[in-house]
């Protein structure tokens, strides 16, 4: 398949697609493509999208590809999407960012960190879909071990869970360090490397974006 | 009237370790040297300010002022002289909880910006389907687990115990679903309910869901939180 043929197809395929779709699949439905090939053809449609000035981009997130908006459009999609987003609670996301980290966890050594009861907070959780029951620990009692979801990966924009921020490594003496990691186009790990972002279209202050195949 | 100002700040805490280490940032002491006396007062003070305006404190504070007096305490006691081994410092356990802490309070800041960045971007289809109709939520077993509870509230409670001899069975059950499932395209989890309210019935439709479920010949579907559960067939 020539190369406009296969992006053509890749491009058909998502633009229906209601939810992600990964490389594999997509290669299976083109025909035995390889997922090589149709991450260069997204890439070669994201270079085509910013060059045009289209309002979308092909985002992988969580495995798959799909088609968002650009960020600096979302006060205009707000008044046609009618449900509100729900920011999570502070004693929701620390929780998350333990078993992010420290996953799989049990119940009482996320209470050991947070020094508090993690009883209903991990009820919430799991009810949003943001964790699962990953097993159960081979220990006294056989607690229940909790790990972070493809929702999780989804909810902050995140190809894989190795994307989440790096820990910040700690001196012995205490200074919190954070592990400067200069990226090629010149942001710090702060603006979070491959962590989706949209390229400063429109607006400038948006960090260079870490589409697949944008250039900075 | 600054203590309304307070009030808000002390909710905002997320626990004894939360409010220590604001402690420790307003009165700028090193947290690997903590002035374990003067930590101690200003945390006492906030839970006596707490109970003055009639807050619940939980638990957890109490354990944490505990915590912190027998540290004081064990700070008074003289270290035994001449020598060399002088024992590990009586704050080095909760200094490193604080440091632990703070390292997934800061991810978690870190979290919080990346929620706010991912809210701005927006999938295709997001705004689609009219409500009611949307691609339908995975539902989990505690969506199931409340709604089997609901089914028990509606359930009648004191009918009287008669036994009969032709009481369901759990493959029957199961045969009657697939069978049904097999007429239309999905059945309302309250419609098959209502079938038979017994409890018995319940709980044996309920397990029949569940199996079924597992073997994967179903598939349960929730179009909005506490919404309405769809039982579909799978293929195959």
């Amino acid at each position: 398949m020539r190369d406009e043929e296969l992006k053509q197809v890749i491009e058909a395929l998502l633009f229906v697609a209601t939810s992600p779709l990964s490389p594999q699949k997509l290669g299976d439905l083109v025909g035995g493509i390889k997922p090589g090939l149709v991450q260069r053809a997204v890439r070669d449609l994201n270079l085509s999208y910013q060059n045009r000035g289209r309002s979308f981009r092909i985002q992988e997130i969580a495995g798959g590809y799909q088609f968002y908006t650009l960020p600096h459009l979302a006060p205009w999609i707000e008044r046609l999407v009618a449900e509100k987003k729900r920011r999570l609670s502070p004693q929701a996301l620390e929780t998350l960012a333990i078993i992010a980290y420290k996953g799989p966890i049990n119940r009482p050594q996320i209470e050991a960190i947070r020094g508090v009861s993690a009883d209903g907070v991990l009820k919430t959780l799991l009810e949003r879909g943001l964790i699962q029951i990953k097993g159960r620990e081979n220990s006294v009692g056989r607690p229940l071990l909790y790990g972070t979801s493809k929702a999780f990966l989804q909810y902050f924009g995140l190809r894989r869970l190795s994307d989440l921020p790096k820990w910040k490594e700690f001196s012995d003496h205490g200074q919190a360090k954070a592990e400067q990691v200069p990226l090629p186009n010149g942001n710090s790990l702060q603006e979070r490397g491959r962590y989706a972002y949209c390229p400063g279209e429109g607006e400038g202050r948006e960090g260079k974006g870490s589409f697949p195949g944008e250039v900075g | 009237m600054g203590e309304s100002s307070y009030q808000v700040r002390l909710d905002s805490f997320q626990g004894p370790l939360d409010l220590l280490l604001h402690l420790i940032k307003v009165e700028e002491v090193d947290i690997y040297d903590i002035p374990i006396a003067r930590i101690t007062d200003q945390y006492l003070n906030y839970i006596k300010f707490m109970r003055s305006l009639d807050l619940q404190v939980a638990g957890e504070f109490l354990v944490m002022a505990a915590t912190l007096l027998r540290i004081k305490a064990e700070m008074l006691l003289p270290r035994p002289q001449g020598n060399d081994l002088e024992g590990p410092d009586p704050r080095q356990e909760l200094t490193e909880m604080l440091i632990e802490y703070k390292r997934f309070k800061e991810l978690a800041e870190q979290l919080r910006g990346m929620e706010g960045e991912r809210f701005r971007f927006y999938p295709r289809g997001e705004a689609a389907s009219p409500p009611g109709d949307d691609p339908l939520r995975e539902i989990n077993p505690f969506l199931l687990w409340r709604a089997f509870q609901e089914a028990l509230d509606k359930a009648p409670k004191d009918t009287p115990h008669t036994i009969s001899p032709d009481e369901a069975t759990l493959r029957e059950k199961m045969d009657l679903l697939l069978r049904s499932l097999e007429e239309g395209r999905e059945i309302r989890l309250t419609d098959l309910l209502r079938q038979d309210p017994r409890r018995i019935a319940l709980v044996l439709i309920f397990v029949a869901i569940l199996e079924l479920a597992r073997q994967r010949r179903i598939t349960l579907r929730q179009a909005t939180p506490f919404g309405e559960i769809l039982i579909c067939p799978l293929p195959g």
